[in-house]
């Protein structure tokens, strides 16, 4: 994204290398297919928000520029005991007329706290005279519902939120609340699935792609550039090679997690370096389990992209087979999140699966009949629980870590934002004009300089 | 207005409460109503028992836009009280617009058609469900009205592109009736800036029954989508009359200019000719 974003700000010639540890690009956006029959499901980031009901939305744009079609997906309903609890008043049927106000009563809250455009703009200073930017969701959450709502918003939005209320903020916590509201902002897919987006760009980028190349060091050198030392992990001859590259610049677009594991040089770098990790490391979890079935039973049950789920204390169920019309099979994904996911990271697949069928109504009892492969995707510390860091800070200290010390290292991630793949494109866009800019800069100094002389 | 319900033309028997109400719209648009949810109905009877004859056959009003049943019941309906409905909302008034649509939600049943609809639902759901339901049907309604006017007036169209091209004496005598349907044009076109802001309202969050009925009824009615052929449709209206609104001043400017120019020469020779006269008697 930052390579693409960087080809379109410049507008002098330069060499870009990528490093990549997998033998894939996309990262977190990922499209796998089953075996047994080859349709797609989503094996991590499931959707992309869509926030033209408020502004302008440039990943939406951009993905409509690569050509790719989409498709909005509806949903989030809490699916209970075989019933789908789609309106306030099937609430209160189900969980009772306090538990349907006191929602109304929350709604109202959250709504006043946070309107959609300061949704949209994700400032942290909207906060001002209303929650600390540090106080903490459950908090919040504790003294404005009562444990019964309590209860139900955690479990609509545990899924997204990928952590526990008492992980991260408010701001952060009733982002996932509103996004529920279509006039907040709406979900839609990829056709043919999300990870289009990443091949179409790496069509278009002019760059020296090195899979299997795991970055296992940063240092600085005498000339001031960053040389950069990396391990094969393919097979084969270069199996563990380990290699060193130099750069002018180097823009790391990794989680915060991926970030603790590489060494920086001892000093300043270092230094810098652990601050931002101690400011931004708020590991969050996800883990995906998704099912193929020889037919879609659930249709009557399940008319929506997706539900919400009681199960692994609130998860999200995907019908994924609404992706693709032309399915003939049935594609179930469940979205488990923060310390549920976490907990059964460790288990084999097998018992997750079980699981998941376990989870399943008893109006969907049937699942194990029609059950053909099944596939777990672990996604353990890839999101942030915080994103924008505590306490926030400028958007140059979030990008350039090391400051005016070592202004070539960049970094670039979801978690400096919102934990979306629309933050990874603001980051992405902040740096490549960044860069751009540096590079401009550069070229002009040297075409005086040669004038000069 | 024969209301055949069952195929064996049986009565049927409907749950107490059941009453049978006649909506216009239209009306109540056009003499400035603040929001179809709050008309109250021309006329509303309970009934017992269907085919509700004396309701049907005798509308109050002339144009009575929709006939809506509605039936409070907190049990499950029974098979062929649910097919008996059907029937009923399928009949409407024009033959050839026989459709029914069907909307299950939160044990709520919704049967529409073009002129009639149906609402089953357990009492303590009636009431927003009605509202809700009335209110986007009544949408429907009045963007079907506009449609209907639309596809009538081609033909009308067709004949008035020439004074939209060309503008002659003929045509002089039409442009009371030109002027006539270009303000009928604006009118439907201020109709439709009022109707397009209620159809693309949002969804609610978190959503109640009354609003997602509304919101499905809209989108399988594909109201929004309709709304904007209509709009495309209408600008071709609006182009045509204002051209020929437009041909029609330049003909008449055109035609006082001649007249002018005429006046003109003729004063000009009149002039030539009074001194040549006067200027064969020597007058100095």
């Amino acid at each position: 994204m930052t390579a693409y974003c960087l080809q379109s700000a410049a507008a002098v010639p330069y060499q870009l290398t990528i490093l990549e540890a997998s033998q894939r690009l996309g990262g977190k956006i990922l499209t796998p297919r089953f075996t047994q029959y080859p349709h797609y499901y989503e094996a991590g980031a499931a959707e992309f928000y869509d926030y033209t009901p408020v502004g302008e939305d440039p990943l939406k744009e951009l993905i409509l520029d690569l050509g790719l079609s989409i498709r909005a997906m509806d949903g989030g309903s809490l699916l209970r005991q075989g019933r789908l609890l789609g309106q306030l008043e099937a609430i209160e049927d189900e969980l009772g007329p306090e538990v349907s106000a006191g929602w109304r009563t929350f709604d109202r809250l959250a709504k006043d706290l946070m309107t959609p455009r300061e949704f949209y703009e994700d400032d942290p200073r909207w906060l001002s005279g209303k929650a600390s930017a540090e106080d903490r969701f459950s908090i919040w959450l504790g003294h404005n519902s009562s444990p019964k709502v309590r209860s139900l918003i955690e479990t609509l939005i545990h899924s997204d939120l990928a952590t526990e209320p008492d992980q991260t903020g408010v701001a952060y916590g009733l982002q996932n609340y509103l996004m529920n509201d279509p006039a907040y902002m709406r979900l839609y897919s990829i056709e043919g699935g999300n990870e289009q987006i990443v091949s179409e760009l790496a069509q278009r980028i002019e760059a020296k792609i090195c899979l299997g190349q795991k970055v296992l060091g940063v240092e600085t050198s005498s000339s001031g550039t960053l040389r950069v030392r990396s391990q094969s992990t393919g097979a084969g001859q270069d199996a563990e090679a380990e290699r060193t590259h130099e750069f002018d610049y180097l823009v790391l677009a990794l989680p915060s997690g991926a970030l603790k594991a590489i060494q920086f040089e001892p000093g300043s770098l270092a230094a810098a370096l652990d601050a931002h990790k101690q400011r931004f490391h708020h590991p969050a979890h996800y883990l995906r389990i998704t099912l193929l079935f020889s037919q879609i039973f659930w249709r009557e049950l399940l008319p929506d992209a997706f539900c919400m789920l009681e199960a692994f204390g609130g998860c999200c169920l995907y019908d994924e087979s609404a992706r693709d019309p032309s399915a003939e099979c049935g594609i179930l994904g469940w979205l488990l999140g923060g310390k549920n996911a976490m907990e059964h990271g460790d288990l084999p697949d097998d018992a997750l699966i079980e699981l998941a069928l376990a989870s399943l109504p008893e109006g969907l009892a049937d699942a194990r009949r029609y059950l053909l492969e099944g596939r777990v995707h672990r996604w353990m510390s890839e999101v942030s629980a915080w994103p924008g860091g505590v306490p926030p800070i400028s958007l140059d200290a979030r990008h350039q870590p090391a400051g005016s010390q070592h202004p070539n290292l960049l970094l670039v991630g979801d978690y400096l934002f919102d934990s979306t793949l629309n933050g990874v494109l603001d980051s992405a866009q902040y740096v490549a004009e960044w860069l751009a800019a540096d590079l401009n800069v550069q070229a002009a100094e040297k075409v005086t300089a040669t004038a000069a002389q | 207005m024969n209301i055949p319900m069952t195929n064996d033309r049986k009565l049927l028997e409907l749950p107490p409460g059941t009453t049978l109400s006649e909506y216009c719209w239209n009306a109540a648009f056009v003499s400035g109503g603040k929001g179809l949810a709050r008309l109250s109905p021309q006329r509303e009877a309970a009934i017992q028992c269907l085919p509700a004859v004396a309701l049907a056959d005798e509308p109050l009003v002339p144009t009575v836009d929709l006939q809506l049943l509605v039936l409070p019941t907190d049990d499950e309906p029974t098979a062929e009280l649910l097919s008996g409905i059907q029937a009923w909302t399928e009949q409407s008034s024009d033959p050839l617009e026989r459709r029914c649509g069907l909307l299950q939600l939160q044990g709520c049943r919704i049967f529409w058609g073009p002129g009639r609809a149906a609402l089953i639902a357990a009492p303590r759901r009636l009431d927003s469900a009605r509202v809700a339901l009335l209110e986007a049907i009544g949408y429907e309604s009045r963007l079907r009205a506009l449609e209907n006017w639309l596809e009538s007036g081609w033909e009308q169209l067709q004949s008035d592109l020439e004074p939209a091209f060309e503008f002659s004496e003929r045509q002089l005598r039409r442009r009371t009736d030109l002027r006539q349907r270009y303000q009928d044009v604006l009118g439907k076109r201020a109709e439709l800036a009022q109707l397009t802001p209620r159809l693309h309202f949002p969804p609610i969050y978190p959503p109640t029954l009354a609003s997602q009925i509304g919101e499905r009824v809209r989108e399988r009615t594909r109201l929004v989508e309709r709304a904007e052929f209509a709009s495309q449709q209408l600008e071709v209206y609006e182009r045509v009359y204002e051209q020929a609104g437009q041909r029609r001043n330049e003909f008449l400017l055109q035609r006082s200019s001649n007249q002018l120019e005429w006046i003109i020469i003729l004063l000009l020779l009149a002039q030539i000719v009074l001194v040549e006269m006067l200027g064969g008697q020597g007058v100095n």
